[in-house]
């Protein structure tokens, strides 16, 4: 180690409260930091994650409540037959079952009522069986059921198989009294997934039409559709838009978004979180700043005598204010090291002990990208020219001066 | 008395130093002449506030005169230029304290290896090595990697003097280097400058004390910011009273 580094590192660790509150600071700073960039970079790669597997290309509508012209099967076939570049349509209306003999958390499942459209749309692979939803031809004839796959294994279900469950009505204005019902097993899904708060292994699909007249429900909860490409999806969803503008006799009661839309409005609210976020770091970086300046002020107050010292054993002022610059430089790459260092290991302890937002962390700095590295870059800036004025501060100290206070 | 041929290491003519303004100035030193010679040893003495140590200052290029001027090893110090003197300082000149200074978070060799830190040009020039420095003062090399507070005054001067040599100085500056020991102490602090002497070493030491001073070749007596009296060892160099200006050359 040279004369310089020696002095300057031993000087400090002379200095241990002095030297601990700097270094505090800037952990606090980058430790902090690190854990909102790393909740808010790996949160919206989630998210956009999440919007992207949902579905293929996807446009979804989506009533208002309540609608002044229900949402039908009719305006899903419309979309279908009508829209350019659509290639699948599932309209979607969900209500509640309570499948006989099944226990735990299975018992109320959501049922989905849709068509063989469903599984083009939502990228499902039919493992055995068919995804043919069609209605069955007798007014008592059971209702074909297309299964996930956690249903269909911890149920041990398989094609042909007869089911009884309850269906309740959980939209106001349906049937009243739980209705039976019949099912037979028509598919079973390949494993899909979870998509943020849906479980897509978790669906439980039957005919649109005879759920509709069983739930006694007037309006379906969406429809959703596959653009045949990500550049065609804005055109289709204006397109989807208009038709029912037209269908629905000029009334806008219904609302059409799409994957592109609800990037978008991840991204804007993420920004919005940013934004907080900045000031947080903002007033970290101002506390880290004020903290090398008042430590290095006292410093040079201290250490009056050893700077003319050195100033008569040959040091320039460039020199003694290199020295202190450079005690500067070394408290706060420390503590950027060390904020780092237990930054990493709270948000991977986080991310392993928590669910959800906590899951989605970045434990790895290297991968919040230039942003986290221009922080550190400012930060270390901004505390290097804070600890200017007290490093220029002792290079102006004569050497008479100094040596006759001895 | 046949001129003394050997060459300036210090040469200060007609310098004053004045601090302050109007009323408050104060004169610490008044038109002093004074030339050192290559291998001479002086003590410089005078009363507390008579310009001594302002004296020092001005030859170790730490502060500079008013009026007049002043060379060292042959070259004008600049009063305008802080980097010039200090290089100056940092190439020709050893400091010995009274508080021996040795700065208390480095080792024995680190302080010892500082002055070369700030040595700017090394060209052509053997500097010495710590364990080289150590033995001159004579101490064991041991004592290298200790830090100064666990070593004893007496040796923290010593290796303050070898700290001084560090940059193999053409003069060596002491103020009051036996101020704060004790006598056994003092006693081999001033067999080292003797020592240094005899090797050749060009010595200016401030102090007040005359056992001090009696180790010096000529001794400068200093009196409210003049050079009042020269005193001159040996029978070739008998006393002599100074001159009317108050310098000594």
């Amino acid at each position: 180690m040279t004369s310089r580094a020696a002095l300057a590192v031993r000087y400090m660790l002379r200095q241990k409260g002095r030297t601990a509150f700097v270094v505090m600071t800037y952990v606090a700073a980058v430790g902090v930091t690190l854990l909102l960039t790393s909740a808010v970079v790996g949160n919206e790669q989630s998210f956009i994650a999440e919007v992207n597997n949902l579905a293929i290309n996807w446009i979804y509508v989506q009533p208002s409540v309540p609608p002044v012209y229900p949402l039908t099967v009719a305006d899903a076939n419309a979309i279908a037959t009508q829209v350019p570049h659509i290639t699948a349509v599932a309209p979607i209306l969900w209500t509640e079952a309570h499948f006989n003999g099944w226990t735990g958390a299975d018992s109320n499942t959501t049922l989905t009522g849709s068509t063989s459209g469903l599984t083009s749309v939502f990228n499902f692979d039919v493992v055995r069986g068919s995804s043919n939803l069609t209605d069955p031809a007798g007014p008592n004839a059971p209702l074909p059921l297309v299964v996930g796959y956690n249903l269909w294994t911890s149920h041990d279900l398989s094609v042909g198989q007869l089911l009884t469950a309850v269906v309740v009505n959980i939209v106001p204005g349906g049937n009243p009294a739980p209705m039976n019902v019949n099912l037979v097993v028509e598919g079973l899904l390949a494993p899909r997934g979870s998509v943020g708060q849906i479980n897509l292994d978790q669906a439980a699909i039957v005919p649109v039409s005879g759920l509709l007249n069983l739930s006694g429900q007037t309006t379906l909860t969406y429809i959703f559709a596959s653009a045949d490409s990500s550049s065609n999806v804005q055109a289709a969803s204006q397109d989807i838009q208009n038709l029912l503008f037209q269908r629905h006799h000029g009334t806008l009661d219904f609302s059409v978004n799409n994957q592109q839309s609800e990037v978008q409005f991840v991204l804007q609210q993420i920004g919005q979180f940013q934004t907080i976020i900045q000031l947080v770091e903002m007033t970290l970086l101002m506390l880290s700043a004020f903290s090398i300046f008042v430590v290095m002020t006292m410093a040079v107050k201290d250490r009056r005598r050893e700077i003319g010292v050195l100033r008569a054993l040959g040091a320039e002022r460039s020199d003694v204010m290199f020295q202190f610059l450079l005690e500067a430089g070394i408290m706060s790459v420390v503590g950027m090291a060390v904020g780092v260092g237990l930054g990493t290991v709270a948000v991977r302890f986080l991310k392993q002990t928590g669910s959800g937002f906590y899951a989605a962390l970045v434990t790895n700095p290297v991968d919040l990208g230039l942003y986290f590295v221009e922080l550190l870059l400012v930060l270390w800036g901004v505390g290097f020219v804070f600890s200017l004025l007290p490093a220029y501060q002792a290079s102006r100290l004569e050497a008479v001066e100094a040596l006759r206070e001895m | 008395m046949a001129p003394d041929a050997r060459p300036p290491v210090a040469f200060l003519k007609g310098v004053t130093k004045t601090y302050g303004e109007g009323a408050a100035k104060v004169h610490a030193l008044r038109g002093v002449d004074l030339t050192v010679r290559e291998g001479e040893f002086v003590a410089i003495m005078g009363p507390s506030g008579s310009g001594k140590s302002t004296l020092l200052h001005i030859l170790g290029c730490m502060d500079v005169p008013s009026e007049g001027d002043v060379e060292i090893d042959g070259v004008a110090v600049p009063r305008q230029s802080d980097s010039e003197r200090t290089r100056l300082r940092s190439e020709r000149i050893g400091f010995v304290f009274q508080s021996f200074h040795l700065l208390r978070d480095l080792t024995v060799r680190e302080n010892l290896e500082l002055p070369q830190v700030y040595l700017r040009r090394k060209e052509g020039k053997r500097l010495p090595t710590p364990e080289e420095l150590i033995a001159r003062v004579r101490l064991p090399a041991a004592l290298l990697d200790r830090h100064p507070t666990q070593i004893s005054g007496g040796e923290a001067q010593r290796v303050a003097i070898a700290r001084a040599l560090a940059n193999s100085p053409s003069l060596l500056l002491g103020d009051e280097p036996t101020g704060n020991l004790d006598t056994t102490n003092s006693d081999a602090v001033m067999r080292i400058f003797d020592h240094l002497s005899k090797e050749g070493a060009t010595i200016v030491l401030v102090t007040h004390n005359p056992e001090v001073a009696e180790h010096a070749q000529r001794v400068v007596r200093v009196g409210d910011g003049r050079i009042v009296r020269e005193e001159r060892k040996g029978p070739s160099e008998p006393e002599r009273p100074a001159s009317t200006t108050g310098g000594a050359a």
